[in-house]
């Protein structure tokens, strides 16, 4: 127990060190260190709230743009249409996406399984269509997101330290509460979760509230980042993809695996840029290989082979007494 | 067990630390492998000014475009960028030596940034270009989505930005803009080139438009329609319908029942190909049809079928018969075609005259600026008035250098399948060879 007890401290301390260490990266870093930085946290983050949804309650989504694309959305009409600033445009994004993910969770949480998933692709592609045909958003032609020109890098890359690392807390809390074991029942037996009393509804629309709320704030920073928004993009099947594979390449179901996901995949994508045409079959041959030799992604061989977890939600059961190893 | 936990914290203490101090150093730039793409240039002797100390011993371009992607279908993988960097390159660093850059000749070398076709992959891309190469002009190549990204990274890291190809509009309303600069071509001469052509045909003044929902379509329609009564046309509107409609009989038809002698339409290339199809189908053959957008390159038109493509008209960026000479190589429009033919055996139908321009605007405010200074550029970019491929260049107070837009008819020719000729040009009075129209074979219409 002294053990357990010290290793806990040193691993505070760690992550405390790190967590000073990333936020003092504007002093002493590049500008490049910074612009990857954002990249990596907002991606982080993206790829949290998909493992919530799809590594934890079981929920494998396909629609996850659809929140990226209200984020975005709502931080080009605020502060392009209406010159309001960016903390409304958050707030905007955290209320609109809230209400979008209670209307379509009716729907889409009649189905199960691969249902889910095509349900969610379709409505995400839905309102690709409806917002190409929508004069309020200016149509397939969108914004230009002008008040980014003006934010220094070192803000955006503050926003999204704290979104990056929020969305590793949130989840954590998320998990160590009871809803997280309801959560982590239901992912591996719906039935016998019910029949132990998890409100299945309720948990599961709470999580793809919290899920997609979460995704809608990181899709504000991320476009204040690109500084233009057009429908195609905003509300594509790439952002969906690039969650799954961060999640998956990191570990599906861990909440290291997100971080170590996105970590990956941005540092391959921006290594990637030096070789055009071919960045994407080398991208998919990386996706395969990692998932051939390590299942369960990177933080699932690194758990397995050294059985550290940096942030455990086990209700501290020894899992080589389970494995029975 | 424990105490190897430990020992893993601290190890990854200890790389997060590392990774970080790495990250800050390497603010120098140019530890990226060399890409594949890249057109290198050996290192001058250096020792020259402190500002090009700072950045390494070349002048750095950033090239972003779609090279691959559903746009490369335009742009040919980016076939035709390379070349004309190449041929730039040649004359830049090869016959002058490069570029004097306070009392020393600096080389210039391009970066290529693949877009992929996609706003999100620009923005990274050209940040990476920005922060990493620390490259000193920024290019962005095709369509507003893949080169508004450019120009936001080039504003927030003041880094000047040339943007090509595309109308200005879209790029107009991202503005005011302090560090891009756009040679775009005016929208409302392009759909004024439209009628200009009409006048010269004879047809029974009914404009059918087959437009789609995308920003071409949408705007496309508004303002046909706000300007025909005035050009004394008559535009018949079935209505937009969504992006990627496979079948088109219901709006052909009410064309047909309208008789209109002139069809438009503005889509992809698969969604145009089946539109003309089932204009067969139908046996509604209008007398002039603008396919337009998905029907820029040869190989599109040829694939139509025999004979399909003989008639068809479209708005023009590029053609032999232009009359200005490139301010690089001293060659006219032809023999620039002709070179570009024989070096990538294909049909120049497109993109020269912006890859050209992008090359000649920058070499020549590179020159006077005479300095790797941002604000220097900025401030030569902006004074720029260069004879070019393209004609005169200047820019506008806000930052918009206009290029030419013609009109254009594809005719059968025995080299590549069809050639171009042009129609009308009355925004661009120095094109003065003008060929009058024909007529689509075997046309249904007006009888």
């Amino acid at each position: 127990m002294q053990g357990v007890r010290k290793n806990n401290y040193t691993k505070s301390l760690a992550i405390l060190v790190i967590v000073i260490v990333l936020f003092f990266l504007p002093q002493y870093g590049s500008d490049y260190a910074i612009s990857i930085g954002v990249l990596i946290f907002l991606y982080i983050s993206l790829g949290q709230m998909w493992n919530l949804l799809g590594g934890y309650s079981g929920l494998v989504s396909l629609g996850q743009q659809i929140f990226v694309g209200i984020g975005g959305y709502t931080a080009a009409l605020v502060t392009e249409v209406w010159h309001q600033s960016i903390a409304v445009s958050l707030v905007v994004a955290a209320g609109v996406s809230l209400v979008f993910a209670f209307i379509i969770s009716f729907p889409i949480f009649k189905m199960r399984g691969v249902y889910f998933t095509i349900g969610t692709w379709i409505v995400s592609e839905a309102l690709l269509v409806f917002f190409r045909n929508w004069k309020f958003v200016n149509y397939d032609a969108g914004y230009n997101i002008t008040i980014a020109y003006r934010i220094p890098m070192s803000q955006i890359y503050h926003g999204a330290l704290v979104i990056g690392i929020g969305s590793v807390v949130l989840v954590y809390l998320i998990l160590r509460s009871r809803m997280g074991l309801a959560l982590m029942s239901m992912r591996d037996n719906e039935g016998a979760a019910e029949v132990r009393g998890v409100r299945l509804y309720r948990t599961k629309l709470y999580c793809f509230v919290i899920s997609s709320v979460y995704t809608a704030i990181t899709g504000v920073v991320l476009y204040l980042n690109i500084a233009y928004i057009k429908p195609g993009a905003a509300f594509g099947i790439d952002w969906t993809v690039c969650m799954v594979f961060i999640v998956v390449i990191g570990g599906l179901g861990t909440i290291e695996g997100p971080i170590i996901g996105a970590v990956v995949y941005v540092i391959l994508r921006q290594y990637l840029y030096s070789f055009p045409g071919i960045s994407m079959v080398i991208l998919g041959a990386v996706a395969v290989a990692i998932i051939l030799l390590m299942p369960k992604g990177i933080m699932g061989a690194i758990h397995k082979k050294f059985g550290v977890e940096v942030f455990s939600v086990r209700r501290r059961i020894d899992e080589r007494l389970e494995d029975g190893s | 067990m424990k105490q190897r936990g430990k020992k893993i914290w601290i190890a990854a203490l200890a790389l997060v630390l590392m990774l970080a101090m790495t990250l800050g150093a390497c603010s120098g730039g140019g530890s990226t492998p060399a890409d594949s793409g890249s057109t290198p240039a050996p290192a001058p002797a250096a020792d020259s000014g402190s500002d090009a100390a700072a950045s390494g011993d070349t002048i750095k371009i950033g090239y972003v475009l779609p090279l691959t992607g559903p746009m490369a279908s335009y742009s040919v993988g980016g076939v035709g960028a390379k070349y004309v960097a190449e041929e730039a390159l040649k004359v830049i660093n090869d016959e002058r030596g490069g570029i004097d850059i306070g009392g020393t000749k600096m080389k210039v070398e391009i970066i290529w940034g693949d877009s992929e076709s996609d706003p999100t992959k620009a923005q990274e891309v050209a940040t990476k270009l920005v922060t990493n190469d620390k490259v000193n002009i920024l290019f962005g190549e095709w369509t507003p989505a893949t080169t508004m990204p450019v120009s936001a990274v080039g504003e927030r890291n003041k880094v000047p930005t040339i943007l090509a190809n595309g109308p200005e509009t879209i790029w107009l309303e991202g503005g005011p803009y302090e560090w891009s600069y756009g040679l775009f071509f005016n929208y409302d001469w392009f759909i004024d080139e439209y009628f200009n052509a009409w006048d010269k045909m004879d047809t029974n003044k009914k404009v059918g438009l087959v437009l789609d929902t995308n920003i071409d379509g949408v705007g496309m329609a508004e303002i046909f329609k706000a300007k025909a009564p005035e050009r004394g046309y008559e535009i018949v509107d079935p209505g937009r319908f969504p992006e990627g409609t496979k079948d088109y009989m219901q709006v052909l038809t009410q064309l047909q029942k309208e008789d209109c002698d002139i069809l438009v339409s503005s889509l992809l290339n698969p969604e145009l190909v089946t539109v003309w199809n089932q204009c067969q189908q139908l046996g509604y053959i209008p007398k002039q049809a603008v396919l337009s957008k998905g029907m820029h390159l040869v190989a599109e038109v040829n694939a139509l079928g025999e004979g399909k493509g003989t008639g068809l008209t479209i708005e023009t960026q590029w053609s032999p018969q232009f009359p200005w000479i490139n301010s690089l190589n001293g060659k006219d429009a032809q023999t620039l075609s002709d070179e570009y033919e024989a070096a990538v055996n294909g049909s120049p139908d497109l993109e020269l005259g912006w890859d050209w321009t992008l090359f000649e605007v920058a070499y020549d405010a590179l020159t006077r600026a005479g300095s790797l200074d941002p604000d220097a550029i900025n401030a030569a970019l902006l004074a720029t008035n260069l004879d070019t491929t393209y004609g005169n260049i200047t820019f506008e107070a806000n930052h918009v250098g206009y290029c030419p837009i013609v009109f254009g008819q594809w005719i059968p020719d025995d080299k590549w399948g069809y050639k171009k000729v042009i129609l009308a040009a009355d925004h661009t009075p120095e094109v003065t060879q003008i060929t009058p129209p024909i007529d689509i074979p075997g046309y249904t219409t007006g009888k």
